[in-house]
């Protein structure tokens, strides 16, 4: 990683290939919440490991928090992090054309439309991403947590210490219209598939 | 009153009027160490089991561009605070510990066995450090699914424990 500057050059290319990521994926979202969804920006910053604290405006906001490994958690996590209750208004959103759900199944449909919407919206992240680098990105099934921010994300992001010297954590905001959501796009990636990313994007 | 925020992987020590913060703590455990007498202690937001899993090539211990310390694993971080509470008139036989932490956020993370799980591993790492040194664990709030802030008055030693749903300790 060390032989790889990162440049706002770099910094720029991976935002612009985020963006075409998530206009791809509104389609999708708009799709599924049968209404129109644009995504009204984003952008990205990439910290080593040990600054991960640093991204994390405020590490006891609440968030709702869809978790993946990328390619079964060997090159990396992906979590998609979403205020508490944008999170809730966002499910509602996704949920509300099922009229006869009880609340406990709307909380749980709920949480499986989150998962859903993460799935697309990364989904469409990494297929750009591989389409970039040539290289695969995959990633697993979702596992979803909603707490303190940094209590939700310090073990996905830490396991890779033991493993990655180097992880780079990528973070990309989008903000979602018009339901003014706003949502957290945090990538770990270990050292080899940072690399490789990272010398396709100084290209 | 002063408040210092420990962030993952620091460790500091100081003297009544010092109040430590470490806030968002998942499956890290933090460790405050308190001398009654001389009112002063530490506290390390603890980050990896052991060293060996730690895979830095620039060693245990590193200096950030502020000076702060950063040690990442239980026993370096341990060992960091008994050696400098002792150099600041602090033996270790007057030590306290309390501790907290270590939780398990989800239900399924890597399909690890419970016991290979980072919470747990940091929890058994920090009290086999502190039994190695003797010092007593007055108090600990560990494990379960629920992130936690934990604040350290160098005041009284008491330490706050909070979560999303509770206040405790």
């Amino acid at each position: 990683m060390s032989s790889t500057v990162i440049t706002k050059q770099i910094l720029d290319a991976f935002s612009n290939h985020v963006r075409i990521a998530m206009h791809v994926a509104s389609e999708t979202l708009s799709s599924l919440a049968r209404t129109s969804i644009g995504v009204e920006k984003t952008s990205s910053e990439i910290y080593p490991l040990h600054k991960f604290h640093a991204l994390l405006q405020d590490p006891e906001a609440v968030y709702t928090s869809v978790i993946m490994g990328i390619d079964n958690g060997e090159k990396g996590v992906v979590a998609v992090s979403i205020l508490e209750k944008d999170a809730v208004r966002f499910a509602q959103s996704l949920v509300s054309q099922i009229k006869d759900a009880s609340s406990q199944d709307v909380e749980a449909l709920g949480v499986s439309a989150l998962e859903d919407a993460a799935n697309i919206l990364v989904g469409s992240f990494f297929a750009e991403i591989s389409r970039l680098s040539g290289t695969s990105f995959v990633h697993t099934s979702p596992v979803t947590v909603t707490d303190m921010i940094h209590a939700s994300l310090d073990e996905p992001v830490f396991d890779f210490a033991g493993h990655s010297p180097d992880a780079l954590v990528l973070k990309t905001e989008i903000a979602l219209n018009p339901l003014d959501v706003h949502a957290h796009i945090i990538t770990v990636l270990e050292e080899g598939a940072a690399k490789t990313l990272l010398s396709s994007l100084a290209v | 009153m002063i408040i210092q925020t420990v962030n993952t992987g620091e460790v500091r020590v100081g003297s009544a009027g010092v109040v430590f913060d470490a806030r968002g703590v998942g499956s890290c455990v933090v460790v405050c160490l308190y001398d009654k007498k001389k009112r002063q202690g530490g506290m390390a937001h603890v980050m990896l089991p052991d060293s060996s899993y730690d895979t830095q090539e620039r060693g245990r211990e590193s200096v950030d561009s502020s000076g702060l310390r950063i040690i990442r694993d239980a026993s370096s971080a341990i060992s960091f605070l008994v050696e400098e509470l002792g150099r600041l008139g602090s033996p270790v036989r007057r030590l306290e510990a309390q501790i907290a932490g270590g939780a398990e956020m989800f239900r399924v993370w890597r399909a690890r066995a419970p016991e290979e799980r980072m919470g747990v591993r940091n929890t058994a790492a920090v009290r086999n450090a502190l039994t190695s040194y003797n010092i007593p664990i007055l108090s600990e709030e560990v494990g379960g699914r629920v992130g936690r802030s934990v604040r350290f008055s160098l005041d009284d030693g008491i330490i706050q424990v909070s979560s999303r749903k509770k206040s405790t300790m």
